[in-house]
């Protein structure tokens, strides 16, 4: 009777083992964590037409799982802190807070949430929906690397990207697009830690 | 960036419409009604600030998506629509108002109004601060959601919205219980002077567009105003009583624009306050010594003590702007650029890494402090630099 037990156990032990080899196999996905310390979210607008500003947002999270055999089956999400905005300058950074451009006290994120992934030569190519200002648009990523790397038993992969905006697509007010254009190029450099 | 051309264009476009409006009504109308006077009057304040809103060309989007446009589409409207109830219900003496074969008499349409009046102005703050942070709307969060450090919680929330309610109806009460002893033409021009300069004071806080919104609104009670004293003066039966309704979408709108200047631009509390609180100046003509003056020096005493406290809101809004905001708009000047240079040319890089700028005196500054010549040289590139 005993020994029967300690066979019923045994067994189970193993189909346990077994079945969560099997388990971690079928879901072939990794799950990263942003992170914020080697990554950043920049972008720079057009100053009369003749330079460049640059600010960068400060508070950023999100998540991405990559499906290395499915790569379809692969998700990105990014949100932005409007708020954290950062030009360098105090009192710019103050008028950027305010609804004529950010008004981050009704719209305080700025998101991305890929609907689809494509494969293409050096990364992906994500379309999703992006959010800012409170209006949802559909946009394509054409995210370069995705070379992974472990760092002290932490898997790590990274992706950067550039795409151009214009406010007034978002819902910028187009009368209050002066002296700063009304194009961004925002420039994404983001490393995932696997969770 | 703020538009002077436009703003006069929308100023101009506001108060003719709006006056056109009251004199048109009277040419129809050509026997005097209570009712339909004051009907034109509200109605022309409401044209006034379509025409204004269209010259600076506002957006129309439906649904709104921020506390503007909630003002301009739902409050606003909202407001002309009471004030119309409020006419025709309230003093329809002459006016047999029929609802669905009702005919309503002049007590249950009043109480009517004033049910319409008290759950709008009790809705007004929630209107336009629906959806942002200080609701605590945590759905667009994301992974940065939980509570924004902004939101409030419930005791805070009813005792903005509780306050806001208490305020309107106190500053409306009172206006126009003030209407009842005085001409209510110098408390109307005095609302619209106090809109006007809340509209300034927002924009001085860097909030343009929201301060712009004041702009329709100001001149469309003084076209209003203006046509209904002009009326009051060569028709007879035109009562002044009849910018009752003006006073009450003028007390919505300064509330509005507070409320938007407030939390979602920069416009201080206490700036806010005080704003809000100016029309009551209109008070001082009850005081026991000019209780006793004509009408014209009591009118004069209400423009004056208004215009006194609203200068001094303005003179400060100024110097904050001229401190923070100015800075930003103003263009590099040559010295400032000629400055920059100077500095740029004589900096050499310091042969030690740990000394970043070598100081002019020759001595040694440990890493991450600086001489007092090599500070000066890095406040002057950042002046250029600050500026856009």
């Amino acid at each position: 009777m005993l020994r029967r037990n300690c066979t019923t156990c045994l067994m189970s032990f193993v189909m346990i083992l077994v079945l969560s080899g099997v388990g971690r196999l079928a879901g072939a996905s990794d799950d990263y964590a942003y992170d914020l310390v080697h990554s950043s979210v920049s972008f720079k607008a057009r100053h009369m037409d003749i330079s460049w500003i640059h600010g960068r947002f400060n508070d950023v999270a999100g998540n991405f799982s990559l499906d290395r055999e499915d790569p379809t089956k692969s998700t990105f999400l990014l949100t932005i802190k409007a708020d954290s905005v950062d030009t360098a300058n105090a009192a710019r950074d103050e008028h950027l807070r305010q609804p004529d451009y950010f008004d981050t006290k009704q719209f305080p994120t700025i998101e991305f949430k890929s609907t689809g992934v494509k494969v293409i030569e050096g990364g992906y190519e994500v379309t999703g929906d992006f959010t800012m200002h409170g209006k949802t648009k559909g946009i394509m990523l054409t995210l370069m690397g995705g070379k992974e790397h472990i760092f002290k038993d932490v898997k790590r992969v990274a992706f950067s990207t550039e795409l151009k905006l214009k406010r007034s697509d978002f819902g910028f007010d187009k009368t209050q697009i002066g002296a700063i254009g009304d194009e961004a190029i925002i420039i994404i450099d983001c490393e995932g830690m696997r969770k | 960036m703020p538009d002077p051309i436009s703003y006069l264009k929308a100023s101009i476009a506001a108060v003719v419409a709006s006056a056109m409006i009251v004199l048109v009504f009277r040419l129809i109308m050509r026997k005097s009604v209570h009712s339909v006077a004051a009907v034109s009057c509200v109605l022309a304040v409401g044209v006034g600030i379509v025409t204004g809103c269209r010259v600076l060309q506002f957006s129309w989007t439906w649904p709104p998506a921020n506390a503007l446009n909630r003002f301009l589409l739902i409050v606003l409207p909202a407001t002309v629509i009471l004030e119309l109830l409020a006419a025709i219900l309230g003093g329809g003496e002459a006016v047999n108002v029929r609802i669905l074969g009702y005919s309503a008499p002049k007590r249950s349409g009043s109480l009517c109004a004033l049910g319409f009046r008290l759950a709008l102005y009790a809705s007004v703050g929630r209107i336009l601060l629906h959806d942002s942070v200080y609701l605590g709307d945590v759905s667009r969060g994301g992974d940065l959601g939980g509570v924004h450090p902004d939101a409030w919680n419930f005791a805070q929330t009813v005792a903005v919205f509780g306050g806001s309610f208490a305020g309107l109806i106190a500053i409306w009460g009172l206006l126009c219980r003030l209407s009842e002893r005085a001409a209510a033409g110098s408390i109307t021009l005095s609302l619209a002077m106090v809109i006007q300069g809340t509209g300034l004071a927002t924009m001085m806080a860097g909030y343009i567009k929201g301060g712009s919104a004041a702009i329709p609104l100001a001149a469309a009670l003084v076209g209003a105003t203006f046509a209904s004293q002009l009326l009051a003066k060569v028709v007879d039966g035109f009562d002044k009583k009849y910018l009752r309704g003006t006073i009450g979408i003028g007390v919505i709108g300064l509330c509005s624009l507070l409320c938007i200047g407030h939390y979602f631009g920069q416009l201080t509390g206490l700036r806010a306050i005080v704003l809000f609180l100016t029309p009551l100046l209109c008070w001082i003509s009850e005081l026991p010594g000019l209780r006793a003056r004509p009408a014209w020096q009591k009118s004069a005493a209400r423009m004056i003590a208004v215009t006194i406290v609203l200068s001094a809101v303005l003179f400060v809004a100024k110097q904050d702007f001229d401190r923070e905001m100015a800075p930003l708009l103003r263009s590099v000047s040559s010295s400032d650029t000629e400055r920059s240079l100077t500095a740029a040319s004589s900096w050499k890089p310091s042969a030690d890494p740990g000394v970043p700028f070598p100081s002019k005196s020759g001595e040694k500054v440990a890493d991450g402090r600086m001489s007092r010549t090599g500070r000066s040289r890095v406040v002057q590139t950042n002046t250029v630099k600050q500026r856009i």
